[in-house]
């Protein structure tokens, strides 16, 4: 399994390398320059064809920010974003021409967290989901209403309802119609930004079984952003951890959740809520908070919190390396620090 | 001790009056907690967790109105500063705006809410929010409130409680602001703290740090806690016992060992084999609950999770609502595959059962 995802014959759909999003801070009148808010420092990672790539962190780590900048909702600092299609060839969504963007972000689509603020509450479900579809020239009129059907069908949603507005669906159906819609163009990569977590549990795991279901059907790519280690566990292939716009462990999923060469990663892992009440509770508790991205920590931006911090971390950055065959990690002790993985839930 | 009640919430019905009818919000809850315990209330959104909550501290919003129903609260005289003494309040006929409510409100339950900017005033110091709820429940000079707020704060492990009395809440990060919140509602010692759904907004590392804190400040306070949530995860680290709701029921109670290896009721049985878990990757799908929740205005008939339930039972299910049983050991479950329905031989008893054979005939 993991030999297929790291042989770089592999096809990648997606591959972002040295990608970075700085905020220039200004303070005064004149606006001058102060420094820059690194939202995203200098992160690569690919995406396989047909494969998932959990991207995960807390808040204000950069996740969100990756994800537009795939899309170009927002413009990247530095950095290349390349996109292999068997037509286009590759593009460089860093650099590309707003005609060529066009053309590609036929192949991208986006799910986004709160399905009832990405839903137009004036637009019914066929104006929805058909947007995408008369936008791109596809298909229009009675052509359009049929390939909305189908979509609705393939979502799980009846098409009698195209009619209907947003406001009458629950959270998990509005959940639906925005994968219907981001579906529409026949995409090649989704990028799911946080597309479960505000979802109740049990429509939790339909919508999860969907997006695999689909994946399966139509062989999709996802970059799946999510704060929720066991979701991301459960559904990715491979997990790319960040903190403070940096990436700092990126491995296959389960060598990363039973293995985890990042003393964050461990962290994180351990702070989960398990869901067995006769499990020992040795959690690792952080202490402190996560540093803003505009005034990062000096060296490795985690040593502050970190429990395993030498003298070396506060002075040196260290650089993102291969510590095993695929598994790549941002510490200085990597190779040294013997980490605890997760241990498996029972119940 | 071990049977030193606490809160004893008998039948408790809240209904919200609307335009397209009422939403029976919590419908004949009854559970009680007992001193110094943990118990948690397990539901998805909409199972009246939350209404069961705010109606213990009478902070309903209207139309929401508690219709039927008692909430006993066991008072101390120990754990108040001045007022009661030894006795059994019962919430539901206090008046909300009442001097004995508002002295049981923050001075008796403390809470916490899941959001903690909006629980907060952003045009007053954490000083002055904390000092108005001390000085309002406690005989204590301002002064004496402040250094109160000051102790709390650092109970809370609150970097630099000296800084943080006079910042505003803006200028505090979300766990900052729920330590604020967890402190402010323990200032005056409450022997119950309400915590709804406390970590949900919070990133896993400091859901992490908060979860550890509230355990710690259990063992030293040693007051009960009612946790809401519905995370999974949560409960089975947090509390001793739980209520699993669905649609304003309690459908199930039981210790939270119990409750995790032998569920009873379907609905917890799906619930824990919907989600993920940490380790147990395989590529098989999560088994999803099938259906969604229904809606407020149409609420199913007979037992309310038929028809998404992989055991029903028809012409049982859709028609009688089943009776609570005592599988042992305290455990408590809301369902027909325990036990046969015991309804009373009333009048409406063998009509139920002549129509559950009816339906039961016509479905074959």
């Amino acid at each position: 399994m993991i030999d297929d995802r790291t042989t770089p014959t592999n096809h990648a759909i997606l591959e972002v390398s040295n990608l970075k999003k700085h905020y220039p801070i200004v303070r005064g009148w004149r606006r001058r320059l102060v420094g820059y808010t690194k939202a995203v420092d200098d992160i690569s990672f690919a995406v396989p064809a047909g494969k998932t790539v959990g991207l995960v962190g807390e808040s204000g780590c950069g996740k969100t920010t990756t994800g537009h900048c795939i899309m170009r909702g927002i413009d990247p600092t530095a950095g290349k974003i390349l996109f292999n299609d068997k037509q286009l060839g590759q593009v460089d969504l860093a650099s590309a021409t707003p005609e060529a963007l066009r053309q590609v972000r036929l192949h991208i689509q986006m799910v986004f967290q709160d399905p009832s603020s990405s839903l137009n509450p004036r637009m019914t479900l066929l104006q929805t989901v058909s947007e995408p579809l008369i936008v791109n020239g596809v298909a229009r009129g009675k052509d359009a209403e049929e390939r909305v059907a189908q979509l609705l069908r393939l979502v799980g949603l009846l098409p009698e309802h195209m009619h209907r507005f947003p406001h009458a669906f629950s959270g998990g159906q509005r959940q639906r119609i925005g994968v219907a819609r981001a579906l529409a163009l026949r995409p090649q990569l989704i990028i799911a930004d946080e597309p479960v977590s505000a979802l109740d549990v049990s429509i939790q795991a339909q919508t999860l079984n969907l997006l695999q279901e689909l994946q399966e059907q139509f062989n999709l790519s996802y970059l799946f952003i999510s704060h929720d280690l066991s979701v991301v566990e459960h559904i990715s292939d491979r997990v790319a951890v960040m903190y403070v716009g940096k990436l700092v462990e990126m491995a296959d999923t389960e060598e990363l959740f039973h293995n985890p060469k990042h003393p964050y990663t461990e962290a994180l892992l351990s702070s989960v809520p398990n869901p067995d009440p006769l499990a020992p509770k040795k959690r690792i508790v952080l202490m402190g908070e996560v540093p803003s991205p505009s005034n990062p920590p000096s060296g490795c931006y985690f040593h502050p919190r970190c429990r395993y911090a030498q003298e070396i971390c506060a002075r040196e950055t260290p650089p993102l390396v291969q510590v095993a065959p695929g598994h790549q990690a941002a510490c200085h002790f990597a190779d040294r620090l013997s980490l605890t993985g997760i241990t498996a839930v029972k119940i | 001790m071990s049977n030193d009640i606490l809160l004893e919430v008998q039948n408790l019905k809240v209904h919200f009056p609307t335009e397209r009818g009422i939403v029976r919000a919590v419908d004949g809850v009854t559970f009680d907690l007992k001193r110094g315990r943990t118990m948690g209330v397990v539901g998805e959104s909409g199972c009246g967790k939350s209404i069961t909550s705010l109606s213990v501290m009478r902070l309903l919003q209207k139309p929401g109105r508690i219709v039927d129903g008692k909430i006993l609260y066991h008072a101390r005289q120990s754990e108040t500063n001045a007022s009661a003494t030894n006795e059994i309040i019962d919430i539901v006929r206090l008046d909300a705006d009442s001097a004995k409510m508002r002295s049981i409100r923050g001075g008796h339950i403390g809470m916490v809410f899941q959001e903690p900017m909006t629980s907060l005033d952003p045009v007053y110091t954490i000083g002055n929010q904390m000092i108005e709820g001390i000085s309002m429940h406690r005989s204590v000079s301002p002064t004496e409130a402040r250094a109160i707020a000051l102790d709390m704060l650092d109970r809370v492990n609150m970097p630099d409680p000296k800084r943080v009395i006079d910042a505003y809440p803006h200028q505090l990060s979300g766990g900052m602001r729920q330590r604020v919140m967890i402190a402010t509602a323990l200032s005056c010692r409450p022997g119950l703290l309400i915590a709804d759904e406390p970590t949900t907004a919070l990133d896993v590392t400091t859901e992490a740090q908060i979860l550890e804190l509230l355990r710690d400040l259990q063992r030293d306070f040693g007051m009960a806690i009612m946790y809401i949530t519905h995370n999974l995860g949560v409960v089975a680290e947090m509390v001793e016992e739980a209520i699993v709701m669905y649609l304003g029921k309690v459908v199930e109670r039981a210790s939270v060992v119990d409750l995790f290896y032998q569920p009873k009721h379907p609905y917890m049985k799906a619930l824990l084999r919907s989600i993920p878990k940490l380790g147990r990757k395989s590529s098989a799908r999560l088994q999803a609950i099938s259906g969604m929740v229904p809606s407020p205005f149409a609420i199913p008939p007979g037992c309310s999770f038929h028809p998404r339930c992989p055991d029903f039972i028809p012409g049982v299910c859709n028609v009688i609502d089943p009776a609570v049983v005592d599988v042992g050991n305290g455990h408590l479950v809301k369902c027909h595959l325990y036990g046969q329905p015991k309804a009373p031989e009333t009048a409406n008893a063998p009509a139920a059962r002549a129509a559950a054979q009816a339906l039961a005939g016509g479905a074959q």
